[in-house]
């Protein structure tokens, strides 16, 4: 399956290309777009990769699944503290911006334009960076992806796990 | 059958709760004793206080939730139940810490484990600390006193799997091993502890003490943050109080609680923060220092057979093969356990992502997690951390020294070797770079060539300890040995932040044991004539 194609047909194009997004400017902008809307266009670019394996294969069913993932994400994000979300929040402005993944990963090339393999370097790249601030931001997107799809029920059919039901049904 | 909540039936009787997030004015309560605090230490001082005939009010800053709301599900029990929705980490990062946030504290949502205070560390305390009067012998009736109140025996169900390879390696390879005793009463050994019990089986303070206290005509505020104590010439004279909204954030009501017994019991991060905010003295700058963590290292392992680690009781044995090896103050120690295992505490403390992370999931029901929880705090190097004011509320900085990756690669040693022993097919640390290790004598070459560092090597804890240190040498103890804080006298502080260092234990039944001591002498001399 070419992700690419999927991925661009699936998302609209949300993100802008905004220059001079600094890591730690105390700030982070409102945009106006509708909450649950931020960051799909990266997150989508994202979540394939991370979730490789685990993502359904079916095309619709895996993209109902990024969906509803990043649904989650969005959920996940409102309950971190202000500081945690804060930090979130400007990794995916950096992401969004040419200026900001030239700081991260040496390259202007957007997300979406880059392949898996490139995509994969580049979190390997963050993951065994010299900087503790570059892990800090691997550890927590991957934390925070994990989290938010290893917390949807319907995620848990793949390792045959579900909670125990506690109530009978004494109809 | 619908299990019964007796919260709701409790309330509906007429328990005296007021939800802050609900009340839109200002308000002023006196009383003879506030409590800040409702988990170990708090509900314990609670009831004990209430029972002396005293007008108590427990101020508690997480929700009250209840066997209602328990659905075992984390995405509900995080956000409802754990600081920071169980997000909290040290300021590196490097840590992650669970804690409890919710009527109940840390007692509503951990695993249950009853162990008392080890003899090597009350003996420690004694004579590097200036500890009086808590020796095993002397605290032996208060431990017995709070085990029958909490219904702590020893566990009668075999253990889950997760837990029998515990002993089971221990076994094969000749190590100690202990059965866990357990804070439970009608248990249906769900495995759902860290969630809230739904069955209200977990004798947690949320369905013991706390009511008992409310029978006794306490008060209960839950959402509700204490902010500032007032004090003058060595006495506090009110308590403020933000109330907080549904979402815990301030509501921008404010609370004044004037009583004539302040006893602080929020916990080893936010009675040090407490303090600090309120500018009490502290000549020997100790407030937020010497905070320790049991901070604690993870090895995975995958079985034939399943071992269904989210099933059973989380935790039935333990081992402490390795917690004094080198004697209270040599190389640090380690006390061997497992953890539940559940979908989102699973996926976000292992390693990597895509297709091998996938893998690790697809076995999830072969996962056999051991921990080590390493005992900070007894040698020379081993410091702890440092809980600090900041414009937001706090940070906890705690510097992983290499005397602790010293123990942290003792410690990955000694787990691999065990779950080998008990039949892995295969082992992986959980540090960054490792990959499946295939036989015990592989891993031997692996684990001692690899780097461990911060944000690469998984540390968490469920135990913060520490801060406001007990002892009667005023440089280094912040309260005496019954809790009396050395320079405010009406204050006392009843919670994990009174340990002078970890406890090389679970620390649930240290603070039901020593509380319910000092409460009790407490109690009685406050008691109404």
């Amino acid at each position: 399956m070419n992700r690419r194609t999927f991925i661009l047909s699936s998302f609209a194009m949300t993100a802008g290309l905004a220059i001079g997004t600094t890591w730690y400017n105390g700030h982070w902008q409102h945009s106006s777009l509708k909450p649950k809307m931020k960051h799909h266009l990266v997150l989508s670019v994202m979540l394939p990769i991370f979730l490789d394996g685990a993502l359904p294969e079916v095309s619709h069913l895996r993209q109902k699944t990024i969906l509803h993932t990043i649904e989650s994400i969005h959920h996940t994000l409102q309950l971190l503290p202000d500081e945690s979300q804060q930090k979130l929040e400007q990794l995916f402005e950096l992401l969004e911006s040419r200026l900001g993944l030239l700081l991260l990963s040496g390259s202007i090339t957007p997300l979406i334009l880059r392949t898996p393999l490139e995509l994969i370097n580049m979190l390997e790249e963050w993951r065994h960076h010299y900087l503790a601030l570059i892990n800090e931001a691997y550890v927590g997107l991957r934390e925070l992806i994990m989290s938010s799809y290893y917390a949807i029920p319907n995620h848990w059919v793949a390792f045959n796990y579900a909670k125990p039901q506690l109530f009978s049904d004494e109809t | 059958m619908m299990i019964k909540d007796p919260i709701i039936v409790g309330l509906a009787s007429g328990w005296d709760h007021i939800d802050a997030s609900t009340i839109s004015k200002d308000i002023v309560i006196e009383a003879d004793v506030v409590v800040v605090g409702t988990g170990a230490g708090g509900g314990t001082a609670a009831e004990i206080l209430s029972q002396a005939g005293l007008k108590v009010v427990m101020l508690e800053a997480g929700p009250l939730k209840t066997s209602s709301d328990f659905d075992m599900e984390e995405r509900t029990a995080y956000p409802n139940l754990y600081q920071q929705a169980a997000s909290m980490k040290t300021a590196d990062s490097a840590v992650g810490i669970f804690q409890g946030r919710a009527v109940g504290g840390s007692t509503t949502i951990n695993w249950t484990t009853s162990i008392r205070t080890p003899d090597d560390t009350l003996k420690y305390w004694a004579a590097e600390k200036g500890l009086v009067g808590l020796s095993t012998e002397s605290l032996t009736p208060w431990f017995e006193k709070a085990e029958q109140r909490l219904n702590i025996y020893p566990w009668q169900l075999p253990p889950n799997a997760n837990n029998q390879m515990l002993a089971e390696g221990c076994d094969k390879l000749d190590w100690q091993y202990t059965l866990i005793n357990r804070n439970v009463k009608g248990c249906l050994n769900l495995g759902y502890c860290g969630m809230g019990c739904p069955a209200n089986a977990k004798q947690s303070m949320l369905v013991t003490t706390v009511p008992s206290a409310l029978k006794n005509g306490a008060i209960l505020i839950s959402r509700a943050k204490a902010i500032q104590l007032e004090h003058s010439n060595g006495n506090v004279t009110q308590l403020n109080v933000a109330a907080l909204d549904e979402t815990l954030k301030p509501s921008g009501i404010t609370m004044v609680i004037k009583a004539k017994r302040y006893v602080l019991a929020a916990g080893a991060i936010h009675t040090p923060t407490l303090l600090m905010r309120s500018k009490t003295p502290d000549p020997h700058s100790l407030l937020g220092k010497r905070t320790f963590l049991h901070p604690t290292l993870l090895s995975g392992a995958v079985f034939e057979q399943p071992i269904n680690g989210h099933s059973g009781a989380p935790q039935s044995i333990y081992s402490d093969q390795f917690l004094w090896r080198n004697g209270v103050t040599g190389a640090l120690g380690y006390k061997l356990e497992v953890p539940p295992i559940h979908p989102v505490l699973v996926s976000s403390k292992t390693l990597g992502y895509g297709e091998s992370h996938a893998e690790l999931m697809r076995d999830f029901n072969h996962l056999q997690v051991t921990i080590a929880l390493i005992r900070d705090g007894f040698h020379n190097d081993s410091v702890g951390g440092q809980v600090q004011l900041t414009d937001t509320g706090f940070k906890l900085d705690y510097s992983l020294t290499n005397t602790f990756w010293y123990a942290a690669k003792h410690a990955f040693l000694s787990m691999a070797e065990l779950q080998f022993a008990a039949g892995a097919k295969k082992v992986l640390p959980m540090n960054d770079g490792m990959d499946y290790l295939q036989n015990w004598s592989q891993a031997k070459q692996a684990i001692n060539d690899m780097q461990l560092a911060p944000l690469k090597t998984i540390v968490a804890s469920a135990h913060v300890m520490g801060g406001c240190p007990m002892g009667e040498d005023l440089t280094k103890a912040m309260i005496d040995s019954n809790g009396q804080h050395h320079y405010l006298e009406n204050v006392s502080v009843m919670d994990g932040s009174m340990f002078p260092t970890s406890i090389g234990a679970n620390p649930q039944l240290s603070i039901y044991g020593i509380v319910t001591r000092n409460a009790s002498k407490l109690a009685e001399s406050l008691k109404p004539i």
